[in-house]
């Protein structure tokens, strides 16, 4: 049984979660993207209430809203780069726009890359990819997994801005979970768990 | 990008995973539709020849023997019987109809048979060339025995003592080729037909004694009434000494023989098909075991669990079309080249190209077998937990 601490988020605002290992950050990011039920208490993410939701509206509601950035960029193996955000776009709002997913790939500084296999990718170019992904469903909230612990100072200063500076330009909510110390001056709203 | 493609991708990421499946149920398809077409061709062949000829009269011996040389001629005479006795059984009030038939000689392996033209019109022949024959040594040929040899009307030939081609050639009758016969898909494509004279001719002539009673080899008759089969055969096979066969009873006979054969190749086939349906759920259950992540990674961007369940199944309704289509491709192919040896020996002739009603059944029984050996991999997707999955491959 974990609790967490009530806490409220306003649109296009930025919140950085922390906690040390153990404190279920991971947990919570579930929760706030309807991966998890809890057992008690709400999530109201623009007006709709997750618990209050069926299974499959919360699996809908998911797809339009909320964009998910991983620790591991880890992507589906069997497409290439382009495909693998058509498909964050068709699960996302059931259709594929092909302009829109290329110009995300090169607002991200890979579009050279859409044809290539995820697997012929640098690590950089992965996080790239993987902030792309979240972003190709224009959703309203991005939820950041831990998304520069395992990265050095430069690359973890890169995925930061790039994810800062997307959500902006996306009109997104931004919430990064981390136990990263390197965010801490990055954010002025901190919850710590 | 939709979900079927996003399968296909899926299937061919690691082909030799699907190639093996495939594979197997290619050769399970291909083996089966092989044994219907076959099954049915014999089935065609068989009562397409015996249609109108309800009792064969012969000598005395093997009743299929009987059978297989003067309605398929594909197998040697059971000997003569005398012209004289088959004409006094004509007679019979039973019977309807005869056609008497002299065969023993032969053109380079292919029969030449003795007969009236009632023969032709039995098997509804017709002309491609030229007319029938009138007069003794006047020869008929049939489409496949005409393009075989490049025997056109005009032409002479001297036959040769013997059903096999390997006897010694009668040399002081040539025939005289008058008519050659369109294709009829019957035994008369592979037949020379002439008038029975023709035959005692060359008999008389070469080693006979000239005032032997004429001979004949069988008789074909049709009975005025389905009643004749429970008296006449009794009669010929007790009161003569001539030998009566039933071609219907005989061809069941001869299939209860083929049946054993093809019963255990269909027991093959089925296993084959039944392992394609193991291999389709181990692929599935391995599919599901290495991209178990992936699919977590689809439900985070939203796909529902419907989805992945109908992903799943695409893949193995994929595996069961392609494995179908390259089965009865592969069997019709296979088809094609056993045409060529069938039609010599036996004149049968499949198309290549038309599909069996009973292969439409053989094409959705293995899709269905496809799906219900992927149900079970699938529906594990729908209780997956994805936040575990996620949470396990994140550390």
């Amino acid at each position: 049984m974990i609790s967490f601490p009530d806490f409220e988020i306003s649109k296009n605002d930025r919140l950085l979660i922390t906690g040390n290992s153990g404190t279920g950050k991971t947990t919570l990011l579930h929760l706030l993207s309807g991966l998890l039920m809890m057992q008690k208490g709400e999530i109201i993410i623009s007006g709709s209430n997750l618990s209050a939701l069926s299974q499959q509206k919360l699996d809908k509601f998911r797809g339009r809203n909320i964009g998910l950035v991983f620790q591991q960029p880890k992507f589906i193996s069997s497409i290439n780069v382009l495909e693998n955000i058509k498909v964050a776009q068709l699960f996302g709002f059931g259709k594929v726009n092909t302009q829109d997913a290329t110009s995300l790939l090169n607002e991200l500084g890979i579009g050279d890359k859409a044809q290539k296999s995820t697997n012929e990718l640098s690590g950089g170019e992965r996080q790239r990819l993987a902030i792309a992904r979240a972003l190709a469903a224009k959703p309203t909230l991005v939820l950041a997994d831990e998304p520069t612990s395992s990265l050095d100072d430069d690359n973890a200063e890169m995925v930061y801005e790039l994810l800062h500076q997307e959500a902006v330009k996306n009109g997104a909510t931004l919430i990064v979970v981390s136990h990263d110390q390197r965010l801490k001056s990055k954010f002025e709203n901190m919850v710590a768990l | 990008m939709n979900v079927f493609k996003l399968s296909f991708k899926n299937l061919f990421a690691r082909p030799m995973r699907s190639v093996l499946t495939v594979t197997m149920l290619t050769m399970g398809v291909a083996l089966a539709s092989l044994l219907i077409l076959v099954g049915n061709a014999l089935d065609d062949s068989f009562k397409k020849n015996i249609r109108g000829i309800d009792m064969v009269v012969g000598a005395k011996g093997s009743p299929l023997q009987l059978i297989l040389s003067a309605i398929y001629q594909i197998d040697s005479p059971t000997g003569n019987i005398s012209l004289a006795e088959a004409r006094k059984l004509a007679k019979n009030p039973q019977i309807k109809e005869t056609i008497e038939l002299s065969f023993g000689d032969s053109y380079k392996g292919r029969r030449i048979v003795g007969t009236s033209q009632k023969y032709v019109a039995l098997y509804d022949g017709s002309m491609a060339d030229g007319i029938l024959w009138e007069k003794p040594f006047e020869a008929v040929v049939g489409a496949q025995v005409s393009q075989e040899f490049d025997l056109k009307t005009g032409d002479e030939f001297y036959s040769a003592h013997g059903v096999d081609g390997m006897g010694h050639d009668h040399e002081e009758h040539p025939f005289t080729v008058v008519g050659v016969l369109n294709t009829s898909g019957s035994v008369l494509d592979k037949l020379i037909l002439t008038a029975p004279e023709s035959i005692w001719e060359v008999h008389a002539d070469a080693d006979h004694d000239s005032s032997a009673t004429p001979e004949i080899t069988a008789m074909l008759v049709k009975f005025r009434s389905k009643m004749g089969i429970m008296t006449l055969p009794r009669v010929v096979n007790q009161q003569t000494s001539m030998q009566a066969a039933l071609p219907a009873i005989e061809v069941n006979r001869l299939f209860e023989l083929f049946g054993v054969a093809i019963s255990t190749l269909q027991i093959v086939a089925l296993v084959i098909m039944l392992l394609g349906a193991v291999s389709v759920f181990v692929s599935m259950v391995n599919a599901l075991k290495d991209r178990a992540f992936e699919m977590a990674l689809m439900r985070s961007m939203g796909a529902s669990r419907s989805q992945i369940f109908g992903m799943i199944l695409l893949e193995a309704l994929m595996l069961g079309i392609i494995g179908t289509v390259l089965g009865l491709i592969l069997s019709h192919i296979g088809i094609a080249f056993l045409n060529t040896y069938a039609n010599e020996q036996f004149g049968i002739n499949v198309s290549i190209w038309a599909l069996d009603p009973l292969e439409w059944l053989l094409i959705t029984a293995t899709i269905v077998l496809c799906i219900f050996a992927a149900l079970l991999p699938s529906i594990t997707t729908i209780k997956m937990d994805v936040s575990k999955i996620l949470s396990r491959y994140e550390n």
